[in-house]
Parts: C-alpha cells; structure tokens; sequence
C-alpha cells in the first residue's frame, strides 16, 4: 500500500510549504489547519483499513523487504498514528489562539510540521536503523520548537535537552551496530526471526547488548533514573504545543519499548530486560509523583506527572517478562501467556488513556494561566468564579489522570493492575496504587489554589474561550473512552495479539501472504515497491548472513569459559 | 584490527566525555564530535571491516563474498550527516546563550529563574499584586500568596 507514506509526506511537504510562506501569518494558519486535518483524515481511514484488512505494509527505494526501509501499519501503529495526528491537530487549532506574529516569524508552524512528521515516522517504521533516523527528525523538530521565540529561558533549557539527546543518539547507534554484529539484521520483522532463533552463548550475548538500547529508549521515555532532563525543558515550551510534547514525545519512547523489548527481541531470556524495566517502573512512578507533589508552577507540576505516568505504562512492558509459576513449582505457559496478552493489553489502553488526557491538562493548564495571567500557583486564584468552563474541564481531566471512575483514567490502570496481580508482581502494584493516590492530592492542590481560592484579578484574560473547543475535544474522548470502553479494550486486544505474536507482522513486512514454519518463501510478486530497480537479493543475502554468524561464534568462542 | 579499533574507539569515547564533562560549553559540543567519530568507527568494526573486499557496487558481478556488506557504511553516512546537522545546531545555541547569558559555563548558569515559562502571548497590564486587593474586597485570606 504505497499511501503509507503519507503520514510522513504530509507534514514534512507542510512544512517546506510553510517555511517559504513565512511571514503571511493568516495563510500560515490556514495551510497548517488544512494540512492537519488531511492527515487525521487519512490516519483515521487507514486505522479502520487495517483493522478491517490486516497489516499494511510498503518497501521504498526498490529493494525488497529485509534490505529495503519498510513502512509497515499494524494496528498499534495506527492507533499511534491517529492519536499523534489528533492530538497534533486539536494542539494545532489550540495553538492558533496563542501564537504570537514573533513566534510565527521564528517558524513555529513549519517546526511543528517537522516535528509531526517525527512521530508519525518513528511510529510507522518497521526498521530499527529507520527508528534512529526518525527520532533524529523529531528531535530536530523538537529542538527548534522548543526555542521558538528565543528567550533566555528556552535556550538555556533547549542546550540542555539538544546535549542529553545527542547523547542518546549516540548510544542508539552503538546498539544498532552491536545489534548488527551479533545477529546481522537491522529490519525489525527479520530481527525478530532471527531472535527468536537465537540459543545459548548466543541469546546470553544479545541479552547483554540489548540493555544498550533499554537505556536510549528509557531516555527518551524519561524513566527512572533518567527523567531528569523532563522537568526544566517542557514548561519552556510554546503553551498549546507542550501539550503535544507532554502527549506524545515521552511516548513515542514507550512505543519503542513495547515495539522492540516485546516483539522485536525473543531471544530465550529475554525477560531479562523487561525485569529491569519493571523494577525501573516502581520508581518512576512514586519518584515522579513525589516530584510534582512540592512543585508550584502548574506547568511543572504536569511535567512531573508525565514521569509518574510513564512509570505505568513501562510497568506494563516490564509485565510483560513476568514469568507464573504453578503451585508445584513449574512454569505456568498458559497463565504466564495470558499475562502477557493482559499486559500488553493494558498498556496500549494505558498509552491511549495518558496520551489524550496528558496532553488536555496541560492545554486547560495553558488555558488557566491565560485566565489569571500567571502560571504560579501562589500567584493564581479564583478560576473557577472567572472561567467556570475551564474549572470544569480541569475537574475531569485531573479526575481522568488520577484514575477516577468512570473516566478512561480508571480503566486503564484497572487492566494494568489487574495483570501485575495476576503476574504476582505485587509490589509494583502496591507502589502504582499509592502513586494514584499521590497524583489526586497533587491535582487537588492545583484545584485548591489555581481554582478554588479569591479571585486573583477582576476579569478573566483574554480569548480564553476559543481555546477551550479543542481542548474539549480532548476531553471529551476521555469520558467517552471511559464509558463505552468495550470496542477500544477490543481493538487494544487485537493489536496486543499482534505485537506478541508477530508472525502475521513478519509475513506482511516481507510482502508475503502465508509463512510455513519461519522458512523464506519467494516474495510475493506483486510486492509493491516505488520503482522497478530490483537487487537480486539472494546473492547478497547469504554472504551477510554467514559472514555474521560466524563473526558471532568467534567472538563467543573467545571468551573464557565458553560451553557451546 | 579489531584490537587496534577497540583502542581507537575507546579512546575516542574517553576523550568525548572528559570534554563533556568540561564546564565549557565549546568542549561539550566538541565532545559529541568525538562521541559520533566514536560511533563510526564501532560501526565499521561491527559490520565486519576487511580492506581485502572490494566495495558493493550492483554492477560487479557474480562474486558476491569478496564485496563488503553495504549496510554499515549506509548508516555510517547517515549517522554522519545527523550529526553534522544536530552539532551544527548545537553550536549555534550554545553561541546564543553565551551572548544572553554572558558566560559559558553550563554550570552558572540558572535552573531556574523567576518568569521562565511564561505564555508569550499574555500580556499583563493589570496593576502588580492584584491578589491582595482581590482577597481584602473578597474577605478572602490571601496568605497563602506568601507562603512557600
């Protein structure tokens, strides 16, 4: 399906558009809204396509699939899609009440395209190298946004963010070239074959170099102990557009978490990594709550809170390495498979639910300080007497966030808890309940002094209420997902069956229609591709293959104490 | 080979990160360069480097095992090329917040400052310190404006 790259080539055309528009500020406006809305169109008929079609899948620059880049669309990266690209519109339309012609000039719009075309990237790829060059565009694209404007602030902050991702990057290419010299493979649905097939020395050695990449993407999802970047850098960013940071950039790492560690990685003892990630879970969450909790800015406050929150959703993939044992002392296969699918399930949810609410409380965080005129709690006041609207879309948001029935917050961490009792990871399960209740206290501080407390000025700020409609959008998807949960558990199911079982993402990812027993079958032959150039990929094949594996064995034979 | 390149890339991250760990801000970008010409040469090393093979051009022909695998320095050239782009930019900040905050040193300068964050598009023209008057007409207590 050669449209797959359209949630890619959308915003990135957007964004050369925009830049050479730069200066004609209503146009701007219009070519983004438009441009914004094309694509949650499209992404949106492309998640009931898939869902309704199977997986979708297109090799670019004419090589066939484990060589060639594969843009590949299951059901988990449509649901990504649709919620990067909603979130990016409803941010977007937001936004086009508080940018300022300043920022215009600094290219606010043609960033914000770039950094779109980022996420939908990061999301739609079905190769690991491809997943690098991806976060690289969106980080670029963070970069810029987050200076738009060029206050010293942002700078200051910016440099920081710019140095703890550089660095990143770096590792993220160290483990790619780890990754490449143990098992020769780059494209996800070949790695996750050859993984699968790894034995003894072998898995031992891919286990040790996979924490590499545990440590790029816990950097990225500001998990425990690597969230400190989080805090100072998002409140700088431009109001309307941090909500979109808050939803999805922290996420696209815990996308990459759930894509890699589960399905791409299956080497025997892989649970390995996703134990560290579960222990690492514990305290991100009570760690990043009790952050927000002596915090006095109402951005920074949320900030902590993204950390907190990512901390469930990683303990959804940590769950995922829980292994039941049954009474005698054996490995339960059936329970431990079932917690697994209820792990993964929960997760999903769980990224649905914090995507959308996240990013909603900081745009009605955003639209309360454009009320009082000042983001500091000591300083605010009486909201709720000047924008009663707003109190009340914060009221739900925050109730959301905390886990209150009946809204989407509560359901979510319900699946979560559920499978960590089911998994015996009790612990954990201890600590997110009380971090639920540490996440209501700190929301009602907010909702005590910003809201509840005398009035803080006469009038409400300016054009507060055009704000308020996109962001009720969001709102509003919360109580509905909370409330006839059914067909999104449903759809979260499917997709959950998919990333544990990936063989229906192998078959699509190398343009076949059935898989015999993980053997190669000749490509399909009306495999789509964007040209006629065609490598005869069977010669090239073997010689990569063989060379690495017996790469591989040498190394392995090398060290002292080598048994196989 | 394989050790005399350990050594060199070793060295290379050793340098990288006492240079970041410098309170200069020109040596933190220089360190990323040595970090990214680190990561090359990693890169070539774990794609099996041979100077015995000859370079993968479709056109060659039939011998494929004496061609080198392609892929690496694919991606070395990528890596390349980000990391050209993202020091670039890198630079160019640390630049500006040498001129706005006068010093280059990323220790002094603040965590946190009083107005960081602030809507660009708010603009206050109420009198300072509304609050008070607010809470005195209200009969509402305002001191919790004071309390920290």
């Amino acid at each position: 399906m050669t449209t797959l790259i359209l949630p890619i080539l959308i915003p990135l055309l957007t964004a050369m558009a925009l830049a050479m528009l730069n200066g004609h500020y209503r146009l701007e406006k219009t070519v983004a809204v438009a441009s914004v809305l094309g694509l949650v169109g499209y992404v949106f008929w492309l998640l009931f396509h898939v869902d309704a079609n199977g997986i979708q899948s297109v090799v670019l620059g004419g090589w066939s699939a484990p060589f060639g880049i594969v843009f590949i669309a299951d059901r988990l990266a449509c649901i990504m899609l649709c919620l990067a690209s909603g979130v990016g519109a409803v941010a977007l339309l937001y936004s086009l009440f508080t940018v300022t012609e300043k920022q215009q000039k600094y290219f606010f719009f043609p960033l914000f395209n770039i950094l779109l075309a980022g996420v939908n990237w990061a999301f739609i790829t079905g190769d690991l190298f491809n997943l690098f060059v991806s976060y690289e565009v969106m980080l670029l694209g963070s970069y810029g946004m987050m200076m738009v404007g060029a206050s010293k602030a942002q700078l200051r902050q910016t440099m920081k963010y710019i140095a703890i991702n550089v660095l990143g990057g770096t590792f993220f290419v160290v483990g790619l070239g780890f990754i490449y010299a143990t098992v020769g493979s780059l494209n996800m649905a070949e790695l996750s074959q050859r993984t699968a097939a790894l034995t003894g020395d072998q898995a031992k050695l891919f286990s040790a170099v996979t924490t590499v990449m545990l440590v790029v993407f816990a950097l990225k999802t500001a998990a425990f102990p690597l969230f400190f970047w989080l805090p100072d850098s998002y409140p700088v960013v431009p109001p309307g557009i941090n909500g979109f940071y808050a939803g999805l950039l922290t996420k696209v790492g815990v996308y990459s978490l759930l894509r890699v560690f589960v399905m791409v990685f299956r080497q025997p003892g892989h649970e390995f990594a996703l134990n560290i990630i579960l222990v690492m879970s514990g305290f991100t969450m009570l760690l990043g709550v009790l952050g927000a909790m002596c915090q006095w800015e109402i951005r920074k406050i949320l900030s902590w809170h993204i950390i907190s929150q990512v901390g469930y959703m990683v303990m959804g993939v940590g769950l995922v390495g829980v292994v039941v044992y049954t009474p005698d002392g054996s490995v339960d296969s059936v329970a431990t498979e079932a917690v697994k699918t209820a792990a993964i399930v929960g997760t999903i949810f769980y990224i649905v639910h914090h995507i959308v609410v996240k990013s909603s409380l900081f745009l009605v965080g955003g639209i309360a300080e454009r009320v009082a005129g000042t983001q500091d709690l000591k300083k605010m006041g009486g909201v709720l007497e000047l924008a009663p609207g707003v109190a009340g879309l914060f009221l739900i948001a925050s109730f959301s966030l905390a886990g209150m029935p009946p809204f989407s917050g509560f359901l979510s961490k319900f699946v979560l808890i559920k499978a960590g009792l089911a998994g015996g990871a009790f612990f954990v399960v201890t600590v997110a309940i009380i971090t639920s209740f540490f996440t209501l206290y700190s929301m009602t501080k907010i909702w005590s002094y910003a809201f509840w407390r005398g009035r803080c000025r006469n009038h409400a700020g300016p054009g507060y209420r055009g704000m308020m409609l996109p962001t009720g959008v969001l709102i509003a998807f919360t109580v509905f997902m909370g409330v006839v949960a059914q067909p999104f558990v449903g759809l979260a199911t499917r997709a959950a069956k998919e990333v544990q079982d990936p063989t229906a993402y192998i078959d699509s990812s190398f343009g076949r229609t059935a898989v015999a027993g993980g053997k190669f079958q000749a490509p399909n032959p009306k495999l789509e591709t964007s040209s006629n150039l065609q490598i005869p990929n069977a010669e090239l094949e073997p010689m990569g293959e063989s060379k690495i594996a017996a790469r591989a064995v040498t190394l392995i034979a090398d060290q002292p104490g080598a048994s196989n | 080979m394989e050790l005399f390149m350990a050594i060199a890339i070793g060295v290379l991250f050793a340098g990288g990160t006492y240079l970041m760990l410098r309170p200069n801000l020109i040596r933190v970008v220089l360190g990323m360069g040595l970090y990214s010409n680190g990561v090359n040469l990693l890169m070539i090393t774990c794609g099996g480097y041979d100077r015995l093979l000859e370079a993968p051009f479709a056109d060659v022909g039939a011998d494929t095992a004496a061609l080198m695998d392609p892929i690496p320095p694919d991606i070395i050239l990528t890596a390349i090329v980000i990391s050209f782009a993202v020091g670039a930019l890198f630079l160019t900040v640390a630049y500006r917040v040498y001129l706005d905050h006068g010093t280059d040193n990323p220790e002094a300068l603040p965590n946190h400052e009083a107005g960081d964050g602030r809507d660009e598009s708010i603009t206050i023209n109420e009198p300072h310190g509304p609050m008070q008057r607010e809470a005195d007409t209200h009969g509402v207590r305002g001191h919790a404006a004071h309390a920290h």
